[in-house]
């Protein structure tokens, strides 16, 4: 199991990059695809779309299940992942790379401050 | 558990109220029928699989599932819906497996054995019926319980259609590209299996048998609950 130490986690299993331009990435964690099992379908936001901090901002489903995703700060969707409409087993391959799902601009960047850091989170899954 | 036995209602009446149970982060069963009759598509299933003009002939109403998985036509069936907790550290496979020995254990009272299988099981097609994975419950081999999953903030909600009769005519009829030989080879009906077993037959050995495999919190409380002998409420 991965958990990169230059992001920050929520606890329902996001991660996010606050990236050097100010915008944030935000994908699912390796821990999270481990638990859905084979992703088919992804749904991410529409960019241009206002998100909130912890409403759903997506959906995926694997073994006819599916899951919300939750944003992990407020703000604008400004890139959407579409490659996940073909590919959506990379979300299992490649859950920080190539499985991000959209970045967001965010209206208060402070908000990831109240994420987990990766000790945190690995903590939690672990107990 | 909450556990409510429902009449008939429509295809969007019947999912309002499911995801309304969800939405209420309160464990419950909720068994129910569709007038008129549905078919029921997964979250992100094509609306293209569907002919829409055979469906409007049958007077067959069409709506989409919050769950995934594949379509089901609604009528001839025994749907339920399962809300409770999604357990820290559970798996999308362990929820299915809970929830489908919970499942089996309604059967059982009727004298059903259904169990799951470790195959991954066949891949995805239109219709659900038509193939069975590994969380679906099967009588000698084929599937007797479609089943699909919601998880939202820590909850799940599972719904399941237990088939009564056979419709797979109908079925392939809605579905082009859909062979009713294939749905019947994959699945099994109630008829089959127990003839002459009522609809009440069914709704009510579900309410009693699957409810009691969960505590009062909707935990999962191990296969010696699911026991027909050792359920409290296996009175049928």
């Amino acid at each position: 199991m991965d958990f990169p130490a230059d992001l920050r986690y929520s606890a329902e299993h996001e991660w996010a990059r606050l990236e050097p331009d100010g915008d944030v990435t935000m994908g699912i964690t390796d821990y999270a695809q481990d638990a859905l099992g084979d992703v088919v379908y992804v749904a991410p936001p529409a960019v241009g779309a206002a998100v909130e901090k912890d409403r759903p901002v997506g959906e995926v489903e694997s073994t006819k299940s599916v899951s919300e995703i939750y944003a992990p700060c407020t703000g604008e969707v400004v890139a959407a992942n579409d490659a996940l409409a073909d590919t959506p087993e990379t979300i299992n391959s490649d859950p920080y790379g190539n499985g991000w799902i959209c970045r967001i601009r965010p209206s208060n960047p402070s908000e990831l401050e109240s994420m987990m850091d990766a000790a945190a989170y690995r903590a939690m899954v672990e107990a | 558990m909450l556990v409510q036995r429902d009449g008939p209602a429509p295809g969007a009446v019947n999912m309002a109220t499911d995801a309304a149970m969800l939405e209420g982060r309160r464990p419950a069963f909720r068994t129910y029928a569709w007038q008129p009759h549905c078919l029921s598509l997964g979250r992100f299933e094509d609306e293209a699989d569907v002919d829409r003009v055979v469906a409007e002939e049958m007077g067959i109403e069409v709506v989409r599932r919050p769950t995934g998985g594949g379509a089901i036509l609604h009528g001839l069936d025994v749907t339920f819906c399962l809300v409770r907790p999604a357990p820290p550290g559970a798996t999308v496979a362990d929820l299915y497996s809970e929830n489908a020995r919970a499942v089996a254990a309604g059967l059982a009272l009727l004298g059903i054995e259904a169990s799951c299988s470790d195959d991954v099981g066949s891949p995805d097609v239109a219709a659900c019926f038509a193939g069975a994975r590994g969380p679906d419950l099967r009588v000698a081999g084929r599937k007797v319980c479609g089943s699909a999953l919601r998880l939202t903030r820590g909850w799940c909600l599972m719904h399941g259609s237990i088939p009564l009769e056979a419709d797979w005519d109908r079925t392939a009829r809605l579905l082009p590209g859909t062979d009713a030989a294939t749905l019947a080879r994959a699945a099994i009906t109630i008829d089959e299996v127990k003839p002459g077993t009522t609809r009440a037959d069914v709704e009510e050995a579900l309410a009693a048998g699957a409810p009691a495999c969960f505590d009062l919190a909707g935990a999962f409380i191990g296969d010696e609950a699911c026991e027909p002998r050792a359920n409290p409420q296996a009175a049928l």
